[in-house]
């Protein structure tokens, strides 16, 4: 089960200049993250197993890593290395594939993507490299015999039959998930050890992944400056007459 | 495909071969020197039985027409049927079209599309690759690239070209920075947001190649036991005027609230991520970087935030917002920002309509 | 300066209390020079001025009876920064404590100008983060409604009310002189005021009576023996002058551990807030839920899929915020078998300490209310005189129990559905009566009143937080008896004789 720590993104603003604020914006567990880990925790409810959660990222990714444990996860790893840095999707699939296949998991689930970058690339990318199946955009699962996913595309959906080893991206959180840790899973993940991988620990070569690994460079950077506008405020304390505002703007 | 060649581009001289997992062997191996011209994805749906083009697909050809100094090369998977689409993509500006078929692959098979799709490259050496930034799309072009060994970048909404060089441009973390990529292989591959160029002029009777060429199944695709056609998608991106929901509102009615009000307004109904992840409208109609961009003349969004990810996909000429937040983020968008109660305020408007 | 003709159904005549009021005009200043100019023009005509901001109050306080209102909304910028034993904000009176909150928690420091040399600097590179620690609640009401309300909250339990925060105000006398009240420079001699700021010379006696410390209190002019004349402005909901400008002070901010303990019933939760109150790390926030509140959560949060469902089955519940900088380990071990004794398990509580998790947890509790505005909402459609009944009492701690069976006790024998939830630290939970009729809204006019006394006669208040305005007049007469009254109405005749100024505000 694979997360990543983003910015808040409710509390992410721009400056009038178009500068991100970034700077005391709280980190949080990714959305999609966050729906993956409560899929893997319910599927292993299902089916047995242990559920692993892996972030790729600075030290202070732990704290997401923690909040995994909080909602129940059995273990965690952190892979950090300064060498990680500047991975571009391909990169960042690389060595976590590395740690994948070393390790054994032969289910991995992640967020469909993670709101800071929003490319949803890493998952197709890490089941192609691990050889692994891809079942994308899961946003339920059915167990019974076999494990059924629903899979939901722009115009329809479909059940697929869940084989592994496979790759999930997932897209909505389970019926039924906690929806916060509870205070006695709360105090085991405060005392629980979250594991360290560097590049080292995966023998994997260091062309491979962070900056020198990358298959694409950013070359150029530009603020975006959007024109100010002046806006009315209006009250709509009363709805009819908000109703209205609106619907004389629609007649033009 | 599944031993180590020596040449490929992940690694080389196989040094790998004892450590890295299998499947990270595997890359093409480009003739890089003759990579030339621009592929484009043309993802087709079918809807009652005929065959269309994704609305985003014209939008992409145009561009790759229009930056290309080579050929402008086209795939489409699917049956027979197809072919009358080929007449259109010649007229938007495709040169050579592949229609991949393969009888026993009903419906999308990432992939075995994948698998077909490197190999087209491998035989074709384009110097780019764009792919409409769908679900399918966005799920297939890291297949794709994964194979080839190739960079992807994301969601762009500019391209340009210097001579071969593909310069990709996305918002990055937000959308009010924009962030050029290029990729250090062939073919440079990009996803692109729908709705983010317009379509070309159509030159009628205009001609290109044809060429149709078998696919094989992939073991790795799912077993699909059952597909549902989704009701209630919509095309966004060509709406004059949206109304757009979000997280503040709160009941479950309002969406129906909205779709009457859509209809008797003329304009479209479409969302925000919240709103999608909760299943209440279908990402197909969802706003922002992971779902469409929309330039409407009018839109008037309910109980939206405006997160940075959220407005990287408005471009609207103007702006209402209803939101009981008086310093959402969206407010600065907004040409009137109402200060009320989003599921409030869509009931009064549908009763006044309905007077 | 803009001034509007208010109509039938402007949001300048009505405030969060849903009583409508009329006036003439509204006008608009945008400093302290303005607000004088409008005092004058308004002493000059004869009319009166209702001062109104962001209009959350919930005793119609800025609802105008006629004349005009004064909306400060035009004063809405935080303006600057300073250090002298900490870190403190001036700020217009119409900043939100939302926009003030989220401003420093994110160090946005850009604009403001430093009152002390190089503080914006200094805060902004300071690694500790600051917040302030007045949570009203109601985040959209204004720093100067704030102040002039004296305004608490739930955590008032661990930092106290606004009026601890206030270091400076500049305040616009009813007859336009503008002065500068620095807190620790303007004393009493027992009662007795004689004294000069910023050359405005101020002799009179402040109200004899004994202003109500040990509880939770928003009723009446605060008053103390050797008292800071800051403090008589601070709670007065305006009576004697307009908050121009406000300086407060920041604390410093430091992660919390939010807890949710579910508890079998009513009585184990009230069990269970009293063993907390005796922990020796107590926390910051204690608030109680019965039953029927979570009921409700759970009828919000069917239709409403981001609000938190409460756990299957019928329960109470109890929330409480724990520091988490000093060992949290100790709370814990503290903590566990309290919530085990009374019938909880760690299991059914509820922890959250990150800021979105918090962010669910306080949009869980904030439902109670809003659920019971939306229902009062939909029963005005049919029943326009309805209106909201909840009490707003505290009482001494060791009183706190048997307030609580005294309103179980008068409300079942009244037939009237309710809920309790709230600040059950600071023995202030609010009762909700849930009315179905206007026959309801009369009982429960009755119990209202009866509930007043008996907070009195408990040696509680009868406002808590909420404060006067005009629907609460009668509780200042049942506190402080006709003399009370009648010496608040001296100090107003003093600041305001023509008795311009929020008329109809504390005292008639």
């Amino acid at each position: 089960m694979l997360v990543k720590q983003v910015p808040d993104p409710s509390l992410v603003t721009v400056s009038p200049q178009g500068t991100l604020l970034r700077e005391g914006v709280p980190s949080m567990l990714d959305p999609f993250g966050r729906m993956a880990l409560m899929l893997a925790l319910k599927m292993r409810d299902e089916i047995g197993g242990t559920v692993t959660a892996i972030s790729m990222g600075p030290k202070q990714a732990e704290e997401v890593l923690r909040k995994c444990l909080e909602f129940g996860a059995d273990d965690a790893v952190l892979m950090t290395d300064r060498r990680f840095a500047g991975s571009d999707t391909m990169a960042t699939a690389r060595a976590l594939a590395a740690l994948i296949s070393n390790e054994g998991y032969d289910l991995v689930l992640c967020g469909m993507q993670a709101t800071d970058g929003d490319t949803a690339q890493v998952p197709p990318e890490l089941a192609t490299l691990l050889g692994y199946r891809i079942y994308s955009y899961v946003s339920e699962a059915r167990f019974g015999d076999s494990i059924t996913l629903i899979q939901t595309y722009e115009r329809y959906e479909q059940d697929s039959l869940l084989e592994t080893p496979a790759v999930l991206s997932v897209c909505r959180t389970p019926e039924g998930s906690p929806q916060l840790p509870s205070l006695k899973d709360f105090v085991r993940a405060s005392k629980a050890e979250i594991r360290t991988v560097t590049l080292d620990d995966l023998q994997l070569p260091e062309r491979m992944t962070g900056l020198k690994g990358s298959e694409t460079k950013v070359t150029k950077v530009e603020t975006y400056v959007r024109e100010t506008i002046r806006t009315e405020r209006i009250d709509g304390s009363d709805p009819s007459q908000a109703a209205d505002i609106i619907l004389r703007e629609v007649k033009g | 495909m599944s031993d180590c060649n020596g040449s490929c581009s992940t690694c080389s001289n196989g040094e790998c071969k004892d450590r890295l997992p299998p499947g990270m062997l595997t890359a093409y191996d480009l003739e890089q020197d003759v990579a030339e011209g621009i592929m484009v994805f043309a993802e087709v749906y079918e809807h009652d039985g005929v065959w269309m083009l994704h609305p985003a697909v014209p939008g992409l050809i145009g561009k790759a027409a229009e930056l290309s100094s080579g050929r402008v090369f086209a795939v489409m998977f699917g049956p027979s049927d197809l072919k009358p689409l080929s007449e259109q993509l010649f007229s938007m500006g495709v040169d050579t079209l592949y229609h991949m078929r393969c009888p026993s692959v009903k419906g999308f098979a990432p992939n075995a599309y994948a698998d077909a799709l490197a190999e087209l490259c491998d035989r074709t050496c384009p110097a780019s690759f764009l792919i409409p930034a769908t679900p399918q799309g966005r799920e297939l072009a890291p297949l794709t690239a994964a194979r080839l060994g190739v960079g992807l970048t994301a969601d762009c909404t500019i391209l340009e070209s210097d001579g071969r060089r593909l310069l990709m441009t996305r918002p990055a973390l937000g959308g009010n920075i924009l962030a050029t990529i290029e990729s250090s292989k062939f073919p440079q591959m990009a996803t692109v947001r729908p709705g983010t160029f317009p379509s070309p002029s159509l030159e009628e009777g205009r001609k290109g190649t044809f060429i149709v060429r078998p696919f094989r199944p992939s073991d790795k695709d799912p077993e699909v036991t059952d597909t549902r056609v989704s009701t209630g998608n919509a095309d966004i991106t060509e709406a004059k005027i949206l109304i757009s929901l979000g997280n503040g509102v709160r009941k479950r009615e309002s969406v129906d609230i909205a779709l009457k009000i859509a209809e008797l307004i003329g304009a479209s109904v479409s969302c925000s991520r919240a709103m999608a992840d909760r299943g209440w409208l279908p990402h197909s109609r969802q706003v922002g970087q992971s779902g469409k961009a929309v330039s409407p003349d009018l839109y008037i969004a309910f109980g939206i935030s405006g997160s940075v990810q959220h407005m990287a996909g408005v471009r609207a000429s103007r702006i209402i917002t209803v939101n009981r937040d008086a310093d959402a983020p969206i407010n600065s968008y907004a040409e009137k920002a109402i200060v009320a109660d989003a599921d409030a305020v869509l009931k009064a408007m549908l009763r006044s309509l309905q007077q | 300066m803009r001034t509007i003709v208010p109509d039938k159904e402007s949001p300048y005549t009505i405030d969060e209390c849903k009583i409508r009021g009329t006036a003439e005009l509204v006008l608009f200043p945008r400093d302290a020079d303005e607000i004088a100019q409008v005092l004058r023009d308004a002493a000059e005509k004869g009319v009166q001025v209702t001062v109104s901001a962001n209009r959350t109050g919930l005793c119609g306080g800025g609802v105008p009876d006629g004349g005009w209102v004064m909306s400060l909304e035009d004063m809405p910028g935080i303006i600057g920064m300073g250090y002298d034993d900490g870190y403190y904000v001036r700020t217009g009176p119409c900043v939100s404590v939302r926009n003030l909150t989220d401003t420093m928690q994110m160090k946005r420091t850009e604009g403001l100008i430093d009152l002390t040399p190089e503080a914006c600097a200094q805060f902004k590179q300071d690694a500790r983060r600051f917040f302030y620690p007045v949570d009203p609640t109601e985040m959209d009401g204004s720093i100067g409604g704030n102040i002039a309300a004296n305004a608490s909250g739930p955590r008032t339990f661990r930092y106290g009310p606004t009026r601890d925060w206030v270091r400076w105000i500049k305040v616009v006398l009813p007859d336009g002189r503008i002065i500068g009240i620095q807190r620790g420079e303007h004393f009493a001699s027992l009662r007795s005021f004689d004294c000069t700021v910023d050359g405005v010379h101020l002799q009179f006696d402040a109200p004899s009576y004994e202003f109500n410390s040990d509880v939770k209190n928003a009723a009446g002019l605060y008053v103390k023996d050797g008292m800071d004349l800051i403090d008589l402005f601070i709670g007065s909901e305006g009576i004697l002058g307009v908050i121009a400008e406000a300086e407060v002070r920041l604390a410093e901010w430091h992660p919390l551990l939010s807890c949710i303990m579910f508890m079998p019933d009513d009585r184990s939760a009230l069990d269970l807030i009293n063993d907390i109150r005796e922990m020796e790390d107590r926390p910051e926030f204690l608030e109680y839920f019965d039953c029927g509140s979570i009921d409700l959560i759970r009828r919000a949060a069917a239709a409403d899929p981001t609000l938190l469902m409460p756990p299957e089955g019928r329960s109470a519940a109890v929330f409480a915020d724990f520091p988490l900088d000093t060992g949290i380990d100790g709370i814990l071990s503290e903590l566990f078998p309290l919530i085990t004794k009374n019938g909880g398990s760690p299991e059914r509580t509820w922890a959250g300490h990150d800021a979105d998790d918090r962010r669910r947890m306080f949009e869980f509790r904030h439902c109670v209310p809003k659920s019971i505005f939306d229902y009062v909402a939909t029963l005005k459609e049919e029943m326009p005189a309805i209106n909201k009944m909840g009490t707003d009492m505290s009482v001494p701690r060791d009183q706190s129990d048997g307030m609580m069976d005294f309103y179980k006790e008068k409300l079942d024998a009244s037939g009237l559905e309710y809920v309790v939830f709230g600040h059950m630290g600071n023995c202030h939970p609010h009762v909700e009566i849930i009315l179905k009729d206007m026959a309801d809204l009369e009982r429960a006019r009755e119990v209202y009143d009866v509930f007043a006394a008996e907070a009195v006669r408990r040696g509680g208040s009868p406002s808590a937080e909420h404060g006067i305005g005009k629907l609460k007049r009668k509780y200042i007469r049942l506190m402080y008896g006709d003399s009370g009254v009648e010496e608040i109405g001296r100090v107003k005749a003093y600041f305001d004789p023509q008795g311009i100024l929020n008329r109809g505000d504390m005292v008639e």
